[in-house]
């Protein structure tokens, strides 16, 4: 059922709509969250509290109509934002970047052995040799690393399309940024990325 | 998996599906917790259900409306029924005040009055006051010249031969209870 669906029937109290909802995107809030701050239980106190203030809005009689998931995943930002604001002024400075906080090699990439298990798990690719699927899995990992390097603004757009799965007019009305200036830190990160993957491989194409 | 066609290659150059594709799986969002679900439906279910918190919230404020309106219109009818000359309760008997005409306030002229006929009662009084006193020093006087002239040490044996003391010190304290 399309979010804009399930969103006017829970506007209007209807149980089942909002469950719909929450499980349809909060896995997607929780993995984006997880991937900015690197913490599980802070990625799921954030995104309690964005479905939290997602439904005071509509309780309020807020219409998000036609950009229900860029609002979602701005208020998931924005919670993280607040979050770090607040840490910082309690002198508890915390990086932003995955991998700073505790636990995140296990909890978040699980790195080259979670790599090379999800490639197991989830077996190789339709006429993909496993030595081809060890291959990629070593490159995913790669990728995840030259990523955690990467400046926050380049992660959040990589997040945002990658983790979050959103499009660019999406990552551009979440960030309530314009769509060309997302675009070109999007071609940006990607050049940036590529330079980064060269580097730590010279034997890597991205083609 | 982003949506496939929103790429502007003006803008960010050639697609690379096999660099979207790794990015994908490598960025993919991690397992979410158990029962995750449950604990924000849990969390924000009390936030849901605005029709019967509007309900009760406008059924409240209704309430509260038709409250104030039937205590004013009480107070409106009441006021209303009232003749002009109730309009304020009535004065427990004695009280002094300016709306009633029996005890109105004093005029100066009648102050002035009061304080001429004080003065003058004053005046009497320290006439007579002083008429005493004369009297007194007169007995004194007579007193001394008894006492001395007879040599008589005891005071009462003047008294007694005069008379007059005694009558003296009967007027005064009688005046005395005059002021």
């Amino acid at each position: 059922m399309p979010a804009d669906d399930l969103l006017r029937r829970a506007a209007r109290g209807e149980g089942a709509a909002w469950e719909a909802l929450v499980a349809a995107y909060s896995g997607r809030v929780f993995g984006l969250l997880l991937r900015q701050c690197g913490d599980r239980d802070l990625a799921e106190e954030l995104t309690q509290a964005a479905f939290v203030k997602v439904v005071t809005k509509l309780g309020d009689g807020y219409d998000e109509r036609g950009k229900f998931e860029p609002w979602l995943f701005r208020i998931a930002m924005n919670g993280l934002r607040d979050e770090m604001r607040r840490r910082k002024r309690q002198a508890r400075p915390m990086d932003m970047s995955p991998g700073a906080a505790s636990g995140r090699g296990e909890a978040i990439s699980g790195g080259w052995a979670s790599a090379q298990e999800s490639v197991v798990m989830g077996g190789p690719a339709p006429g993909e040799r496993p030595e081809d699927e060890l291959v990629r899995a070593e490159q995913v990992d790669l990728l995840r690393r030259a990523v955690a390097d990467m400046s926050e603004a380049d992660r959040e757009i990589l997040h945002l399309r990658h983790t979050a799965g959103l499009s660019f007019a999406e990552i551009a009305q979440a960030l309530e940024q314009p769509l060309g200036t997302v675009l070109a830190r999007g071609h940006r990160a990607l050049k940036k990325l590529k330079a980064m993957m060269l580097e730590a491989d010279p034997d890597w194409e991205g083609e | 998996m982003p949506p496939e066609n929103d790429h502007n290659p003006k803008l960010i150059g050639d697609p690379d599906p096999r660099l979207d594709a790794l990015l994908d799986a490598a960025l993919a969002p991690d397992a979410a917790p158990e029962r995750l679900n449950e604990r924000i439906v849990a969390t924000t279910k009390p936030y849901l259900s605005p029709g019967p918190r509007w309900y009760a919230s406008l059924g409240l404020l209704r309430f509260a409306a038709v409250l104030v309106m039937a205590i004013g219109l009480g107070v409106v009818l009441w006021s209303a029924s009232l003749p002009e000359n109730e309009s304020l309760p009535p004065l427990p008997p004695g009280a002094l005040t300016a709306s009633d005409p029996e005890q109105a306030a004093p005029t100066l002229d009648e102050l002035a009055t009061r304080l001429d006929r004080l003065a003058a009662l004053s005046d009497a009084a320290a006439e007579e006051r002083g008429w005493i006193d004369d009297q007194i020093d007169m007995v004194d006087l007579r007193f001394e010249l008894v006492r001395t002239a007879e040599d008589w040490p005891d005071e009462q044996q003047v008294i007694d031969a005069t008379g007059t003391r005694y009558e003296l010190d009967r007027m005064v304290d009688d005046m005395s209870l005059m002021f």
